[in-house]
């Protein structure tokens, strides 16, 4: 076997699904009776996680051109208040679910134009935005919890064939959609290339500004379409189910293999880690484990992974550099066998 | 004499660039040795070679006869190997004397234990050093205050003070007056007479004649010649470093050039460009020439849209032609290929196939999908056209030679079926082979009724290729040549 197919077989995808494999095996053992092992719970494992999925798949497009959305998780709040507040007060759930849905679309829109039109660092922009949107969170109410029998909670607990929870069925669709998107679209293709040399795709007659305010837009859109599978799953939501959720979504994307400089990843790597990060949690609980564990473990990925990669890409790095140079020489070579240097006139 | 450095069969590449090829040099006890060739030849490669800061990727290095490594500058200067660069690499607020001896200071023991360092051991060493070289710089000074002339002559100093046996200096005349270069030339024979050895690197021809005792010429980083200065003409040493017909590297084909197809009238931009006119032809290859920063670049920027200026009309096709933004212009017709491969032309770690669709992926998307048959067509197409050297398709770009890169930049551009195409210096780091072909495409895409506007630092590529050229200067317009005015000393004339 060469090695060019060695490391195919080894991409970063399949090492992140041998963990997933790795970790529920891991679980399986350690929390025993069956109480892991079993179709149900595992599927299930995913119901938790779908929320941060939902907002990890448009945060991978945003990083990907080396951005970054810090408000995701007091958005997706923010817009969930209005929500419940609408529903409380018209009881119709349409509307309040359109008005949560547009909410999004809004305040995602407010992140898209700060970071498409002026040079503020996304990181520094949506950290300000995130100050709005927790202030709207904490204005709304401190905790809002409502009574469960709506079209939301029939969809956020109920199972497809009795067996497939809704919520993953979901994830799959979302998934499905923002991968083609990625791999068939243009704008797919900007995206790596803003994430390597955005000044590149401007100078191909690309309009930068337009797909930042797009991606911006669509997650705080995912966002809000986010929080209603939260209360959906949950039935309440309160003003600190926001605090660590950027850092959880982020999480998710890095765990993914997107690189934080850009240009790198994919929305199967997304997905895999979502799985990873959902059975993680779902295991941790099961063991009776508190969420502060859940959140050191949490950071520990984080941060390992970012390691992991900045590894591997300086790897990644040095193998390409010797390719180029051995490959230059090799034509060079070739180039001189095939045509001699004409001698020197003097 | 007898050969105190020698390098034999040394190799040296960069991704995309192949800077030393069987490269050898011999360096003899006492003499003064020139390094002659053009920009780019890989005269700067191999000092950095000698001096540690870059290790060859093959050959060996002997010193006095024994087979060397040099894995560091600091290496170097051990080895008694020392190089004076043109800018200078002395700390301008410290003091000459901290300078001298700037990290290997003599020191001594106070009370048996306490070390520190010897100030009076370091300024009698550096006075001997001073009289020794004839010079007259006041130790306390701080290096900040004194000039050019003087910076150099603390380096030399100091390259003693390491017991540098060999000296490697850099254009040390570039920057000095007359006078100043008469002191050097003193203190080199000063040197020289105490059986140093030095590496001469000029342009000067007239330098090189004065003061060396042998020449090594160098082209696309292959070893030429080496002769003694007393053997070679002037004449002789600039063919060896050309070393090329100019016909082969300009190949221009005769044209039939068309009606005007675009206008530029008095076109301005504050303080950048001021009241530009002309016009291009169909079919016509129109040079732009000038000094980096005599607004080239800005100009070809304001008529396709990358920058706004404030007033004056371009016109394309007896139509305005007033772009709002760079799309536009790709939409029109206008195309341009920017001068920074790198940075503005290409995605390197992308691969060719992106690259070379990216400009037009727009017009082979539906509801921006991409239709990928349609994609490989047009890829396909100029791989063939331009002769891009690579595997396939989806190999990355930055592991593509100089030359292949330009390609895919120029087909790049054709993708977007430009009528009028904008090169940006556009052989600008490309080995000399890859330039003739770069050359031969332009030609034929001028053969074939595109007009091509060549902006170019390149004098002889611009003589050769244009046939008409403007001459801009502080972002304005001072005069335009026809083909057959043409000659280098107008053209600098004109610029400068």
């Amino acid at each position: 076997m060469n090695k060019e197919k060695l490391k195919k077989i080894f991409s970063y995808n399949v090492i992140l699904t041998l963990i997933l494999i790795g970790l529920i095996i891991m679980f399986g053992i350690l929390i025993p009776k069956g109480r892991f092992f079993h179709p149900s719970i595992l599927l299930g494992t995913t119901t938790d996680i779908v929320y941060l999925g939902i907002m990890a798949f448009p945060m991978t497009f945003i990083i990907l051109t080396s951005g970054i959305d810090l408000s995701v998780g007091f958005l997706m709040t923010s817009t969930a208040m209005l929500f419940s507040t609408i529903y409380q007060a018209t009881g119709n759930i349409f509307i309040a679910m359109l008005v949560a849905l547009a909410a999004g679309l809004v305040f995602g829109a407010l992140n898209g134009i700060i970071v498409a039109n002026t040079k503020i660092p996304p990181f520094i922009a949506t950290l300000g935005t995130m100050s709005i949107f927790q202030g709207i969170t904490w204005f709304i109410g401190n905790s809002h919890s409502y009574a469960s029998g709506n079209i939301l909670v029939d969809i956020g607990n109920g199972k497809l064939f009795g067996i497939i929870p809704n919520q993953l069925v979901i994830l799959i669709v979302v998934f499905v959609i923002f991968d083609i998107l990625h791999e068939r679209s243009s704008i797919g293709r900007y995206l790596h290339g803003i994430g390597y040399n955005e000044e590149a795709v401007e100078f191909s007659g690309v309009s930068i500004k337009r797909i930042k305010f797009i991606i911006y837009t669509l997650c705080g859109l995912m966002c809000a379409l986010a929080g209603l599978l939260f209360l959906g799953r949950s039935f309440e939501i309160n003003s600190t189910t926001a605090m660590n959720l950027n850092i959880e979504v982020i999480t998710l994307v890095v765990l993914g293999g997107t690189s934080t400089a850009g240009g790198v990843g994919s929305m199967r790597g997304t997905l895999i880690a979502t799985l990873i990060i959902g059975v993680l949690k779902k295991g941790l609980s099961l063991m009776g484990m508190s969420g502060d564990v859940y959140n050191f473990i949490l950071g520990a990925v984080l941060v390992a992974s970012l390691i992991a990669f900045a590894y591997l890409e300086k790897r990644k790095k040095i193998a390409s550099r010797n390719m180029a140079i051995k490959n230059l020489n090799d034509s060079m070579d070739k180039a001189e066998e095939e045509t001699p240097v004409s001698a020197v006139k003097s | 004499m007898s050969t105190i450095l020698k390098l034999e069969n040394i190799h040296k590449s960069f991704p995309g660039v192949r800077a030393l090829y069987n490269m050898q040099i011999e360096l003899e006890k006492g003499e003064l040795h020139a390094v002659c060739g053009e920009n780019g030849a890989g005269k700067s490669t191999l000092m950095k070679v000698i001096t540690g800061v870059y290790k060859a990727d093959k050959g060996d290095i002997y010193l006095n006869g024994e087979k060397i490594t040099i894995k560091e500058p600091n290496d170097a200067y051990g080895k008694g190997i020392a190089i004076i660069f043109q800018e200078t690499s002395l700390f301008k607020d410290l003091t000459v004397l901290e300078n001298l001896f700037m990290g290997h200071e003599p020191t001594r023991k106070t009370l048996g234990f306490v070390n520190h360092i010897d100030y009076p051991a370091m300024i009698k060493k550096a006075k001997e050093i001073f009289a020794f070289l004839g010079i007259d710089i006041p130790l306390d000074a701080k290096v900040d205050s004194l000039g050019v002339a003087s910076k150099q002559m603390v380096e030399i100093a100091k390259a003693l003070t390491y017991g540098a046996k060999i000296l490697i200096l850099d254009e040390p005349t570039a920057a000095l007056t007359n006078k100043e270069v008469r002191a050097l030339f003193d203190t080199i024979a000063r040197l020289k007479k105490d059986g140093i050895s030095m590496l001469y690197i000029s342009h000067r021809m007239e330098e090189i004649f004065e003061i060396a005792d042998r020449v090594t010429v160098i082209r696309d980083g292959e070893f030429v010649k080496t002769a003694n200065i007393g053997d070679v003409t002037e004449k002789q040493l600039i063919a060896w470093m050309v070393g090329r017909e100019m016909d082969d590297l300009y190949p221009k084909v005769e044209v039939q050039i068309g009606k005007p197809i675009l206008k530029v009238e008095h076109l301005s931009k504050r303080n950048v460009l001021s009241d530009i006119s002309f016009e291009v032809k169909q079919g016509e290859i129109f040079g732009i020439a000038g000094l980096a920063g005599a607004g080239r670049t800005e100009l070809a920027e304001c008529i396709c849209g990358l920058m706004k200026h404030e007033e004056g009309n371009v016109s394309f096709l007896d139509q305005p032609f007033n772009v709002k933004s760079y799309r536009e212009a790709i939409d029109k017709g206008v195309v341009y290929v920017s001068e920074d491969r790198k940075k503005y032309g290409l995605i390197v770690p992308m691969t060719i196939k992106e690259n070379m669709t990216l400009s037009v992926l727009y017009k082979i998307s539906k509801m921006s999908f991409v239709n990928f048959k349609k994609e490989k067509g047009i890829i396909g197409d100029y791989m063939r056209k331009l002769g891009v050297k690579a595997p396939n398709e989806d190999f990355i770009v930055d592991n593509l030679s100089g030359g292949n890169q330009q390609k895919v930049l120029v087909a790049k551009a054709l993708a977007a079926a430009p009528k009028i195409l904008i090169l940006d210096e556009p052989t600008r780091g490309v080995d000399v082979g890859a330039k003739a072909e770069i050359h031969r495409i332009i030609s034929n895409l001028a053969k074939e009724g595109m007009s091509i506007i060549m902006i170019s630092s390149d004098m002889p590529e611009l003589l050769g290729m244009s046939d008409r050229l403007m001459v801009v200067k502080h972002g304005k317009k001072i005069g335009e040549l026809e083909r057959s005015d043409f000659s280098q000393e107008k053209v600098l004339e004109m610029a400068l």
